[in-house]
């Protein structure tokens, strides 16, 4: 719009846009259904009463009961079972594979040089990584790689020139990855830094100031519950902040020269000083080096940390949120494509793997 | 599934009294939660606790006149502090992981109106206390005075709440996409 609206003119869009969305609202249960919700609630405090529960509280509900079922099914297994092993089929969560781009994507202009293009790198602890999708000519900004929840599939987002896409690439359990699908991303500018939804089955990116909910056919589609909140396209650049691990128990934070991990439930604090650190002073890091926190480890036992080496490459270090604070190198010496323009959190993803017990 | 089906498998007559006040009340608070919440699950477990809780206390609604504004109070604060709850991670753990099957090239059209697809994105981007007092004062008709009652907070920061919110949506109308 060429001239500044009137409050008056901002009121009456603004109004009639609620008007249009308030006709598109449609409750999914009728008055009727809600009385008897109300009515049931109001009655009954068994376990019956769980399907009365609103939405939001249904899963802590069926948290608690799956506990007991388990519980029982434990002291069960116990006194009659002796030295048989349980009937319990488990699942735990293993770190995979390790994907990082060397540009920060979603992030403001003056924080990321576009010019020289991202590579995008695999890798993980005690494989060094190797670059699976190149800059070319340094004219190719590749960033934001991220594994779908499975761990089946790596997302990226691509801008060669005008044109922008979401790339989607097939990765097998040796790390090597096959291109499956690519879906242009309509508009110009910085190369769409793309997030899964928590079932997988649709992404989503900001085209300017507006989300974009695509599903994996291509095709455009209305927000559900489990995509990516406007909030997660805001990353914080290298100064990541507080960062919640993936069991949601344990947060972590830099500091000048040192990190505080602590418990959610407030049960422990952690505060590791590097200059304690053996492998800090036999790598030759400053203390204060590290430079960001790129996210945690799916078991939530470990953090990335970044390090800038030289003022024009990275490090990437895992760090173990218990004592003694274990590290391995997951990428040595990667160039970064300015001296402005380090990745952080955001362009790393570290894939989840549920093995069967 | 059946937990989502619950509420009309639930062999429990309700009583005639309650139905016809969740009935008279229950579309307008829906749509009204609805626009704060952003999300209809939201919206109906906003409404839901708002209509039983006021069911439990209406005994203590001295005016019947008020029940409107009453509530309105007390759905939109429920309302706030749902659309303030983030999906936690317990309830991703229920949420199955489906097989991703092959993908086809994309089909890129996406199309909405501008003046629409501005106001959207810039409401979303409100906090819950913006889009409630957006909602109440704006779409709904109160007044100042009133919306600050419904929302517990004091005149001042329901006008600073508005002229941010307007702040905003007005930069998302006048900023060109890019």
């Amino acid at each position: 719009m060429n001239r500044q609206m009137t409050d008056d003119e901002l009121d009456r869009e603004i109004r009639s846009f609620l008007g249009l969305q308030e006709e598109r609202v449609r409750p999914a249960y009728s008055a009727t259904e809600i009385a008897a919700r109300i009515t049931e609630r109001t009655r009954r405090a068994g376990l019956g009463s769980v399907l009365a529960l609103p939405n939001y509280q249904r899963p802590l509900a069926i948290a608690l009961l799956l506990a007991l079922l388990l519980a029982l099914l434990l002291a069960g297994a116990v006194f009659f079972g002796g030295r048989q092993s349980l009937p319990l089929h488990l699942t735990t969560v293993e770190n995979g594979w390790i994907v990082f781009s060397s540009q920060p994507g979603g992030r403001q202009t003056q924080e990321n040089d576009f010019r020289a293009g991202g590579d995008i790198y695999i890798g993980r602890e005690g494989v060094a990584p190797t670059v699976i999708v190149s800059r070319g000519s340094a004219s190719i900004s590749n960033v934001c790689p991220t594994f779908s929840p499975d761990g089946s599939k790596i997302a990226y987002g691509e801008a060669a020139g005008l044109q922008r896409a979401v790339v989607f690439l097939d990765i097998a359990g040796d790390g090597t990855v096959a291109p499956s699908a690519r879906l242009t991303a309509p508009g110009s500018g910085a190369a769409p830094c793309p997030r899964w939804s928590a079932d997988g089955e649709r992404i989503a990116y900001m085209q300017g100031s507006a989300r974009v909910v695509m599903t994996l056919d291509g095709s455009s589609s209305e927000p559900q519950p489990g995509d990516p909140e406007e909030a997660e396209f805001v990353l914080p650049g290298e100064d990541a902040g507080i960062v919640t691990s993936p069991s949601g128990q344990v947060t972590a934070e830099l500091t000048g020269g040192g990190a505080v991990f602590a418990a959610v439930d407030g049960s422990f604090q952690r505060v590791v000083r590097f200059d304690d650190l053996s492998w800090i002073a036999a790598n030759g890091y400053p203390p204060e080096g590290s430079y960001g926190l790129a996210g945690w480890s799916p078991d939530s036992s470990k953090v990335l940390l970044m390090y800038d080496v030289s003022g024009r490459h990275f490090t990437m270090r895992t760090l173990a949120i218990e004592e003694p604070f274990d590290s391995d190198v997951v990428a040595e010496f990667i160039p970064v494509n300015g001296t402005r323009s380090w990745p952080a959190l955001g362009d790393v993803s570290w894939q989840r793997l549920e093995v069967d017990q | 599934m059946a937990l989502v089906e619950g509420a009309a498998n639930v062999a429990t007559e309700p009583d005639v009294a309650l139905v016809a006040f969740v009935t008279e009340h229950y579309d307008r608070l829906f749509r009204a939660a609805g626009l704060i919440c952003r999300h209809p699950d939201d919206a109906a477990d906003a409404v839901q606790n708002g209509l039983e809780l006021a069911w439990r206390r209406r005994s203590t609604l001295r005016e019947p006149d008020r029940t409107r504004a009453w509530l309105d109070r007390i759905v939109t604060r429920e309302a706030v502090r749902m659309s303030k709850r983030r999906r936690s991670w317990l309830s991703r753990l229920f949420t199955p992981s489906p097989d991703v099957k092959w993908i086809e090239p994309a089909d890129p059209t996406v199309s909405e109106p501008a003046t629409s697809l501005a106001l959207r994105a810039g409401f979303a981007r409100l906090s819950a206390e913006q889009r409630a007092v957006v909602v109440l004062h704006l779409h709904l008709g109160y007044s100042v005075a009133e919306t600050a009652a419904i929302v517990g907070a004091p005149d001042e920061t329901v006008r600073s709440r508005l002229r941010l919110a307007r702040q905003r949506l007005r930069h998302e109308l006048e900023e060109p996409m890019r």
